[in-house]
């Protein structure tokens, strides 16, 4: 692999999925993916020449796609755990938006928003661990090595966000049982 | 204690499963970033050296456009805000709302290059700032950044049959250079030189995500070289299968003068 310059149209293929999905998850709101995807592999395409394969395409990719969301964070003036109500919705409200949906297409809508809504309340560098490592499956070591961190730092921020996420669950539970009618 | 709930978990598989992108969308996608690759590569051989792009949120770049011609080619290359696009739509529809972007905004082009300079092996060098902000209102002339200095869309002189030096070749992506090398031959008064560049690519690769592109060029080249009714059908054809193009007004100015000798 070393010394190979991958071709951009199979990296194109290979990632632009994981890279939709990522940026999504790491707070970019629904209107913006469109174009901070586009940023990503533009620098992919002008970098992919210097693509030395002494890491995973796909970690050297979302480094890429980190600096970028950092940048797409600070110049909104604002952290993905801020996000002043946007894209952000209550269960009910989503339904009532997409009660003629597919039902299947409808429940995925559902789990992705209250996800959203979850990992919006996470700390940023809790939030780029918890992504990586709970939906992108991750090893701490690619973790450690993305966000330049050892791997004892990436194991004691993945667990505060697991404690972190787990506690805005049962707060956005109780918030929808309050509620109900 | 480390390990999540089971209704944590079942959100997070959902995530893992779901937002892939169709097809269509993964394909106006890559366009749209060939085309800004595209840009950037122009603005490159301008300046002798790589330029860093800015990350700015609100446009979509479509794509380059040849004016009018007349004693002169000029060319201008053009930003616009392309919303008549479909919009990006998970396949699950995990986004509701419509993901695309509404309009240009405000553009607010980063003056922060060194954002996006990835870590270790990414090394991405610090360099001039494209600001978007410049060419999202559309242009008259090519910005700077678009690297066409003056003295590229003076006209061309006469025995302009030569092949100009080549703009830089990304290796990557021979539809780029193409579409580039056949830019400069319009722009260098060399309109056959440019649908034989273009044609040669047909045969050679056929379809391509910048096909659009190339169609359009290929139509404003045989409008010049070749003005009547065959150039008049194929403006037609590409204004009847491409009218969302941004390239149509070009087309149609182009073939402008085929048309009237027709008439």
């Amino acid at each position: 692999m070393v010394g190979a310059v991958p071709d951009f149209d199979a990296v194109y293929e290979d990632q632009v999925d994981f890279v939709w999905r990522t940026v999504r998850r790491m707070g970019v709101r629904a209107a913006d993916a469109d174009d901070v995807v586009q940023d990503v592999f533009v620098i992919v395409h002008r970098r992919l020449a210097e693509f030395e394969g002494r890491a995973q395409l796909k970690t050297w990719v979302f480094k890429i796609l980190l600096h970028v969301v950092r940048h797409y964070w600070r110049t909104h003036q604002r952290k993905p755990g801020n996000r002043a109500g946007e894209d952000v919705t209550t269960l009910q409200t989503l339904m009532a938006d997409h009660e003629s949906g597919p039902a299947a297409s409808l429940e995925r809508v559902e789990a992705l928003r209250i996800l959203d809504r979850l990992l919006a309340a996470l700390d940023e560098d809790k939030r780029e661990v918890f992504v990586l490592a709970e939906i992108e499956q991750m090893t701490a070591a690619e973790i450690a090595d993305i966000v330049d961190a050892n791997a004892n730092t990436v194991a004691s921020r993945l667990r505060a966000a697991r404690q972190d996420f787990e506690k805005a669950l049962a707060r956005f539970r109780a918030r929808e049982l309050g509620r109900q009618p | 204690m480390n390990d999540l709930g089971p209704e944590a978990r079942s959100l997070l598989a959902a995530a893992r499963d779901a937002d892939s992108l169709t097809r269509e969308d993964r394909a106006r996608l890559k366009r749209s970033v060939l085309l800004r690759v595209a840009v950037l590569g122009a603005a490159s051989t301008a300046t002798s050296g790589a330029v860093a792009m800015s990350v700015a949120t609100k446009v979509t770049l479509t794509v380059l456009t040849v004016a009018a011609l007349g004693g002169g080619s000029v060319s201008l290359w053009a930003w616009k805000g392309r919303r008549a696009e479909p919009p990006v739509t998970a396949r699950t529809h995990a986004t509701p709302r419509k993901l695309a972007v509404a309009a240009p905004k405000s553009a607010a082009a980063s003056d922060d290059s060194r954002a996006l300079v990835p870590e270790p092996e990414v090394k991405v060098e610090t360099q001039p700032v494209i600001q978007r902000r410049d060419v999202i209102r559309g242009v008259s002339r090519p910005p700077e950044i678009l690297g066409a200095p003056p003295a590229e869309i003076a006209p061309a002189p006469a025995s302009a049959s030569v092949l100009a030096p080549a703009p830089a070749i990304d290796p990557l992506n021979p539809e780029l250079t193409v579409l580039r090398l056949a830019q400069e031959d319009l722009r260098a008064g060399r309109p056959a030189q440019a649908l034989r560049r273009l044609t040669e690519y047909d045969h050679r690769f056929g379809k391509g995500v910048l096909a659009e592109e190339r169609r359009a060029l290929a139509a404003i080249a045989f409008c010049q070289v070749n003005p009547g009714p065959e150039a008049n059908t194929r403006a037609a054809r590409f204004l009847q299968t491409a009218p969302e193009s941004p390239l149509v007004e070009r087309v149609r100015s182009a073939c402008q003068r085929s048309s009237e000798i027709e008439k």
